[in-house]
């Protein structure tokens, strides 16, 4: 016998979360359901601003750029282009911007009519600072869909990051995340953790085991949100990887 | 730009997220590398190129193993492996090619060969090799009863074969037992390492098995080495194998482990890596005579020898060889296997082994830097203790001494006077001298006593107050250690050592540690009665007592509590009557036993007498009068009371508050009871607010993993759940669970409760599965402690059981856990009926749905 003690492989699915906002929005492509349109609101405010760089990058002035994002999801909450999806189109990312695409082709008269229409705002997003964020964007000459999915990785994290600072609110640890949160990504340039345990009147043995945990859990939150943009779990991965590949480029 | 320091990403100043983003999005990935979706195409009797498969003979996180026959150029049978499909992906495939290609590297009689790689029709990589057959190497030589000798022999061959590896550059990083196949060549056994390079994925999937699959993560781990279980730790070498091996040699000496299996099961993930990382395990000599006797002859007899042969062949340098393999600083370590087996050769040869026994101060060093802990009052305390005690032996000797030259000066008086006054100048002189001399001695005699007093005040001064919120791993080790050296270090001073045991057994109790106070009262109370040598027990046998049944409450001895509560309570009224105010509080301890056991009436009592003498004795605002009205009001909210219960904890609160300002342990104790008092009148809101003050100011003043903290935060996770917040309360219970295991242990009745709390939270949330496991586990360890009788706990979890299962659809389990509940509920004494109507009520609704599934109407 040969045996192999690999790591054990028990099934994990109870410790994710295995519903994909794309998955739902997919599945109810054409009809009407108002979780599918939950899900996809949520889905445009996260990513919102990778868009709007995209179309910036693409040599719209801010105005207009900031115009056609909110006027493309505007058209895209009203499910305007989804009736033709199938649960076989893919990962939101890619959606997004292949609908994007032709959206700045053919639709952008139809936008600003939509816009003087005094079409309402169905997301908010923080309209402040947009073009702040973009202008401190790398400016080497990336194409803008390189830009966009760099964006999109970073947006990942900081929604991630986002839940992740909610979560310890929620548990009243914040003043631990707010101390803590710079070793979150695991960066090794980070101070050591002495500094850490004194203020948080903590051992240091009990600062790094709450490190470990932030770390871990802020990873799983970075799963789990790819995860809602993917049509189905077994695409996690490949998205991750795409998304490293996007920022190692 | 800067650059991450671990993947060389470069991090542009658009990235507001700490760290480096690359390495979060890695880490994410590998968070399921081994568990996604991952299936398995191929069954024996399919062919893969040339090879046919027969049977599966192994499974991994990523890959599949066959026994396979080839027919062409030569048949033979083969191990086949194949990645699994949907692991596929270009990085998995890389790395999958990674470990043939190092494979292939290697050439030893004792690693398995590949013969050969291809990839099928659509694309995903195999490999093939040697197919090992045969035994563990431990369960080899126990199956042979292979001696000592020919134990190190074998695995002077395994070292051989790993320091090969290690000249190829290739470190296997999982070296154990199932990776260590003997198998027979011209009746020989040839031990043959297998399975490198696979240990790279157990090691990056260690961190998110914190509770799935831990029984097999736990298989893995007892084998790494102290760098590897740390977290996120990339820094891995070829001493990360010796030390691997010094885990092999400990298994083949002794058939146990380092640290344990089922031990390190029972600990959480932190524990595990604690115990690995700071923990010395015992030498293997050491190991070999704790155990009991049946154990070792059997050990004994796997070696086709005697206990004793078997301890003194192990004692002495085999014990150094596998503990310098065995270092926590892998610098420390043998640098290469080869030196590992030069020394076990030099060990056969009866030369001197370069494993030497580390010296006390190496050791002291050691600890030191373990522990580095910045509390001066424990620092002190250490000093104290492991040279104090030091210090104190050599001043009892030098009291010997000097009370020798004492008495030795005093003959030589008695034969000057009797040569009559030779010299009257002399003489006096002389008698000066000795004078002086027996001064000396006096204070030689009284120092050693002000050592011991020196170290029962710094005893006294630690605990949780000096050291507030700190770990407190260092405390507890030197509480063991000195304990440990009491004994053989003053024997003949049967007094100073029950003071010092009684303290420790304080200190203890202080730590949480109520198994350890136990002991230390009880040696604290023989040791007094042998100081006091048949005469009547004194006032410090009454107040160890006392501490012995607050140890044997704590630990839910609660039957055993009692009669030692009253012995002391008898004593102590005997020799000092009955208005005093450690009666007092002795008394109130047993009220807090009465109260546990439900006798309230007797319990009030016992308070309220307690409460008398205390106001007499020492005033209305004392923090003890405080204290025993904290009792009273949680008797109220017993009886159901609460409005009575807020109004008498507020009092305490008050109190305490003045006493001991607001950063005290008693404070976030009084605040729980507060909270428990406003939850029971339904202020949910203002308890929750009460309950986070409680648990904050706990966090803030007591490690971390202090049983009390556990208490409020049961409590606060209790009212979370009971206001539908699910979430909180799940997490909230998870901390609880953790630090119970950890400091209660797996057995204890306050585990069983968390975990049944942290089920129904779990359940509330959807989480079934996990809520299952909690359920099954709160269950096992309450029908463990009432197998006896029927306990309304038991009946309680096979309820939840039975809810969660019905919500998984498993119908036939729940109706048979339901049904138990019922029966028990039926058995015991006193009004179940409500209980009872629950439980017939749920039994319905399960058989219901089993019709409804079955299809019959």
């Amino acid at each position: 016998m040969m045996p192999l003690e690999d790591p054990p492989n028990a099934s994990r699915k109870d410790w994710f979360v295995t519903t994909t906002h794309w998955g739902l929005v997919l599945s109810a492509a054409g009809a009407a359901s108002p979780a599918a349109d939950a899900a996809l609101n949520e889905l445009c405010r996260m990513y919102w601003y990778p868009l709007y760089a995209y179309v910036r990058r693409r040599g719209y002035s801010p105005e207009d750029a900031q115009d056609l994002t909110q006027g493309f999801f505007e058209r895209l909450l009203a499910r305007n282009f989804l009736e033709n999806l199938t649960p076989q189109k893919g990962k939101f990312r890619c959606f997004l911007l292949a609908a994007m695409n032709h959206f700045l082709a053919d639709e952008w008269d139809k936008a600003r009519a939509v816009k003087r229409g005094g079409g309402k705002r169905p997301i908010s997003v923080e309209e402040v600072g947009l073009e702040d964020r973009f202008l401190r964007e790398p400016a080497d000459g990336q194409s803008p869909e390189k830009l966009f999915d760099r964006r999109w990785a970073l947006s990942v994290l900081d929604e991630a990051q986002k839940r992740l600072e909610a979560e310890y609110t929620r548990l009243r640890k914040s003043d631990q995340y707010q101390r803590l949160k710079i070793y979150a990504g695991g960066d090794e340039d980070a101070p050591t953790y002495a500094a850490a345990a004194a203020e948080l009147k903590m051992s240091e043995a009990s600062v790094r085991a709450a490190v470990f945990q932030l770390r871990r859990r802020y990873r799983q939150l970075a799963r789990e949100v790819v995860a809602q943009t993917v049509p189905t779990a077994s695409e996690i991965d490949r998205e991750l990887e795409s998304l490293i590949e996007a920022l190692r480029a | 730009m800067r650059k991450c320091a671990r993947c060389g990403t470069a991090l542009a100043d658009d990235v507001s997220a700490p760290g480096c983003p690359v390495c979060v999005l890695q880490g994410a990935l590998e968070l399921s590398e081994t568990g996604s979706e991952a299936v398995i195409l191929e069954k024996p009797g399919d062919c893969i190129g040339p090879y046919k498969l027969l049977e599966k003979i192994g499974e991994g996180g990523w890959g599949v193993v066959y026994r396979a026959q080839q027919e062409e150029p030569l048949p033979r049978q083969v191990a086949l492996k194949i990645i699994k499909v949907g692991l596929d992906t270009a990085r998995m495939i890389a790395r999958f090619d990674l470990e043939r290609r190092a494979l292939a590297l290697m050439e030893h009689p004792n690693i398995a060969r590949v013969l050969d790689a291809g990839a099928t029709q659509t694309g995903r990589p195999y490999f093939v090799m040697e197919l090992v057959t045969g035994p563990r190497i431990t369960d080899y030589c126990d199956q042979q009863q292979l001696s000592t000798v020919e134990r190190l022999n074998l695995f002077t061959q395994v070292c051989k074969a790993v320091q090969h590896a290690h000249t190829k550059g290739i470190i296997h990083r999982d070296l154990k037992p199932s990776n260590v196949l003997v198998g027979l060549q011209e009746g020989q056994p040839v031990p043959k390492v297998i399975d490198f390079g696979i240990a790279k994925a157990a090691q990056q999937e260690e961190e998110q098995t914190e509770l799935t699959g831990a029984g097999q993560f736990i298989g893995t781990v007892a084998y790494m080495s102290p760098e590897q279980v740390e977290p996120g730790s990339d820094d891995i070498d070829t001493r990360s194998d010796i030390y691997g091996l010094g885990v092999l040699l400990y298994e083949l000496l002794t058939g146990r482990m380092p640290f344990e299996r089922q031990e390190l099961l029972r600990a959480g993930l932190g524990e595990i890596r604690r115990r690995i990382c700071q923990e010395e395990p015992p030498k293997p000599s050491t190991r070999l005579a704790r155990l009991a006797a049946g154990d070792l002859t059997s050990v004994a007899q796997r070696h086709r020898t005697q206990p004793p042969t078997l301890l003194h062949s192990i004692r002495g340098d085999l014990d150094w060889i596998v503990m310098k393999a065995l270092e926590k600083d892998r610098t420390r370590r043998y640098e290469t296997a080869i030196a590992l087996a030069a020394d076990i050769r030099r060990h056969l040869d009866n030369e001197e082994v370069a494993a030497r026994p580390p010296s006390k101060l190496y050791r002291l060093q050691k600890l030191l830097q373990r522990n580095k802990l910045a509390v001066c009052a424990a620092g002190a305390v250490f000093v104290a203790l492991v040279l104090g005690l030091g210090v104190s032996t050599w001043l009892l000797f030098r009291e010997r001494a000097a009370r020798q030259r004492a008495d030795a000066a005093e003959r030589e008086q008695s034969r000057l006077r009797a040569q009559a006054q030779e010299s009257q100048r002399r003489e006096v002189d002389l008698r000066k001298r000795a004078e002086a001399n027996q001064k000396k001695a006096q204070t030689e005699a009284e120092k050693s006593k002000q050592v011991a007093q020196f170290l029962k005040e710094m005893l006294n001064g630690v605990g949780p107050s000096a050291a507030k919120g700190r770990d407190t791993a260092m405390l507890r080790d030197i509480l063991d250690r000195t304990a440990a050296r009491l004994g053989p270090e003053l024997t003949n001073q049967p007094e100073v050592e029950a003071d010092l045991r009684s303290i420790l057994g304080q200190v203890n109790e202080d730590l949480g540690n109520y198994p350890g106070a136990e002991l230390m009262q009880r040696q604290a109370i023989d040791r007094r009665r042998a100081a006091l040598g048949g005469a009547e027990d004194d006032l410090k046998v009454a107040a160890s007592l006392n501490s012995l049944g607050v140890a044997l409450e704590r630990e839910g001895k609660l039957a055993e509590a009692e009669p030692v509560y009253r012995e002391g309570l008898a004593l102590r009224h005997k020799l000092q009557g009955a208005e005093n105010a450690e009666l007092a509080k002795n008394l109130s301890n047993l009220g807090n036993l009465l109260w546990r056991l439900n006798r309230l009436a007797e319990a009030e009592a016992a308070y309220l007498e307690a409460l008398s003498i205390s106001k007499k004795t020492l005033g209305h605002g004392s923090a003890q009068v405080g204290a025993i009205t904290a009792n009273l009001a949680i008797l109220a909210a017993t009886r159901g009371k609460p409005a009575e219960a807020e109004s008498l904890f507020r009092q305490t609160l008050a109190l305490d508050l003045k006493l001991l300002g607001s950063d005290h342990p008693t404070i976030a104790k009084d605040l729980s009871n507060l909270g428990n008092s406003l939850q029971d009148q339904g202020r949910r809101d203002e308890a929750e607010e009460v309950y986070w003050q409680a648990v904050a100011l706990g966090r803030k003043v007591l490690d971390n993993q202090h049983p009390d903290l556990a208490i409020w935060l049961n409590n606060l996770g209790e009212l979370l759940a009971a206001k539908g917040c699910a979430d909180e309360a799940a997490a909230i219970h998870q901390e609880c669970v953790a630090i119970r295991l950890a400091r209660l242990g797996s057995q204890h009745l306050y585990t069983a409760l968390s975990l049944f709390n942290l089920a129904r939270a779990l359940h509330a949330q959807g989480r079934l599965t996990e809520a299952e496991i909690m359920y099954r586990e709160a269950l096992a360890i309450r029908q463990h402690r009432w197998a006896e009788h029927p306990h309304i706990d038991v009946a309680q979890s096979l309820d939840g059981l039975a809810h969660v299962l019905t919500d998984a659809g498993k119908l036939a389990e729940a109706e048979a856990a339901e049904r138990e509940s019922l029966a028990l509920l039926r058995d015991m004494p006193g009004d179940q009926g409500r209980d009872i109507a629950r439980a017939v009520a749920r039994l319905d609704d399960i058989l219901s749905r089993q019709k409804a599934a079955s299809g019959t109407p």
